[in-house]
């Protein structure tokens, strides 16, 4: 998430793909960051122990959201 | 009588809210994709990749990695932002 | 006074202060004693510092700590005016880059800053260094240990959840600061051994795991003694973390005895651990990690729990009887290694 911030801090449209259980973590660190609303995509945890076939799936839906945000600034995820 | 008591807290509103940059497409843009060295974000990220490539018209995607998740990106990562018109930053876990 | 910059607020008495702050989550979950104008103050000149002062910037949030919000949190703890250096140090300590104060607090691996203090200041300020010492007994060590959880928590967000991300996290981060018992030792002491000059007052810093206690009463040999600790942190690797970083190490005066009555010092201690805290990838199938012995360089691939000797920090402390020691493995490897910072009084 921090990564993500350092990029728009650059003036580069970013996003981050945080896994659900870091959701309250990538929000206090935008917080932090002064940029409190900063839209990220969230996807199911974990990813470590995922198949091939299910980070595929994963992957999908990531790049939907991400798209959307670096296109509107939407965010899915607070839907 | 009352106690006046302080608040331990940092003060948050000295926090400059910055202003994030959006494109009007994807389409022949440069992506970078940072993957956190974490097991399987790579893997994420390659159908990330082709995702992009094949859906949206990405023109190129610049592969970034850090080998230590526990701190902020190296600055010779944080430099190869600058060469990118978005970056994806993977997190994993 | 007037120079105090944080909001104010009046309450009824201190079971309403304790009321309001812990529901803002601005405690451990323990009473705090409320942070009054006066005893901030106290801390202040007790420090000598203006309210205004910097003491570290936290590097990835980019925040400053400063002396004000020190001294609140420090008169929250519990803490005495005259324990504020210690608690100053030990803020500097973790804010130098190889601490890696995020990393180490926002991991799921949950350390807590385990904090040694040597040097003149520790009678000073009744810091305990023999009996029950990794526990309850002294206001000092309790307090200053949890005056830093209380600063992590308020003044860089380290709530659990938000980014304190600890999947269990240990008893140590309610506080967790002893002393080195330098009287009662015949060995050089740890802020010594990291180039503190003599007379000087020091913190050493490291992201420990929860201590691992051990015992061995039945030999008088130093390398039996040494290897009982060695076997603790080989076990460590193998079930924790198998990266090599700083370990702490706290040796009890039944053990000192022996182990200096051979005619050996820390780093005799520290030579043989590092030679003996070693072991093979393989070694993982014995404790249900076979799925990654072929991973790396292969299951013949050997790993050391220490980078050099030096990463050992052998601390005399605990009380007089006993043949029991403990361990205090790091955090993840050298991701974060252990700072000694001088104490600087006014």
């Amino acid at each position: 998430m921090h990564d993500a911030l350092t990029a728009e801090k650059a003036g580069v449209a970013a996003t981050a793909i945080i896994t659900d259980r870091f959701v309250p973590t990538a929000k206090a660190m935008a917080t932090v960051q002064g940029m409190s609303d900063y839209p990220f995509a969230v996807i199911p945890h974990p990813i470590a122990s995922n198949s091939e076939q299910t980070l595929h799936e994963k992957a999908v839906d990531a790049v939907q959201q991400c798209v959307a945000i670096l296109l509107q600034g939407e965010t899915q995820a607070d839907a | 009588m009352t106690l006046r008591v302080l608040d331990p807290t940092f003060d948050n509103d000295q926090a400059v809210q910055a202003t994030v940059s959006r494109l009007p497409s994807l389409a022949g843009r440069t992506v970078g994709l940072l993957d956190n060295g974490k097991l399987n974000v790579d893997t994420l990220l390659d159908h990330v990749e082709t995702l992009l490539r094949s859906q949206h018209g990405v023109g190129t995607v610049i592969r970034l990695h850090k080998s230590d998740a526990s701190r902020p990106a190296p600055e010779d990562v944080v430099r190869g932002f600058a060469g990118c018109d978005a970056v994806i930053s993977a997190v994993g876990d | 006074m007037t120079q105090l910059r944080s909001p104010i607020y009046d309450l009824a008495d201190i079971v309403a202060v304790n009321d309001m702050y812990h529901r803002r989550g601005w405690t451990d979950g323990l009473p705090i004693l409320p942070p009054t104008e006066e005893l901030v103050q106290d801390c202040l000149d007790a420090a000598g510092l203006a309210p205004s002062a910097v003491i570290s910037v936290e590097s990835v949030r980019q925040r400053p700590i400063t002396a004000e919000k020190v001294a609140i949190n420090a008169v929250m703890a519990g803490c005495l005016p005259a324990y504020m250096p210690v608690v100053i140090a030990v803020i500097k300590a973790m804010c130098q880059p190889e601490f890696n104060l995020h990393g180490s607090t926002a991991s799921t691996g949950g350390s807590a800053q385990f904090i040694v203090v040597n040097g003149p200041i520790r009678q000073r300020i009744g810091l305990n260094a023999t009996h029950n010492v990794l526990a309850n007994h002294s206001r000092a060590n309790a307090c200053i240990g949890r005056a830093i959880r209380l600063i992590l928590i308020n003044v860089l967000g380290c709530v659990p959840g938000q980014l304190d991300r600890s999947t269990l996290g240990h008893p140590g981060k309610f506080t967790f600061c002893i002393a080195e018992d330098e009287e009662d030792s015949p060995w050089t002491p740890l802020a010594q051994q990291r180039s503190i000059p003599a007379g000087a007052s020091a913190v050493t810093v490291m992201a420990g795991e929860s201590p691992h206690q051990t015992m061995n009463e039945w030999t008088r040999d130093p390398k039996e003694i040494a290897e009982t600790f060695a076997a603790e942190i080989r076990h460590n690797m193998l079930t924790y973390s198998i990266w090599a970083g700083n370990y702490a190490l706290i040796v009890p005066k039944q053990l000192r005895e022996l182990i200096a009555a051979a005619g050996w010092q820390k780093h005799d201690i520290q030579e043989h651990i590092y030679r003996s805290a070693r072991v093979v990838r393989r070694d993982w199938a014995t404790v249900g990690k076979q799925q990654i012995v072929n991973l790396g360089k292969g299951a013949d691939q050997r790993f050391g729990a220490l980078h050099s000797p030096d990463d050992l920090l052998v601390v005399a402390a605990g009380g007089p009887a006993g043949g029991f020691g403990a361990i205090v493995p790091p955090w993840l490897g050298s991701r974060s290694q252990a700072v000694t910072q001088i104490i600087e009084t006014p």
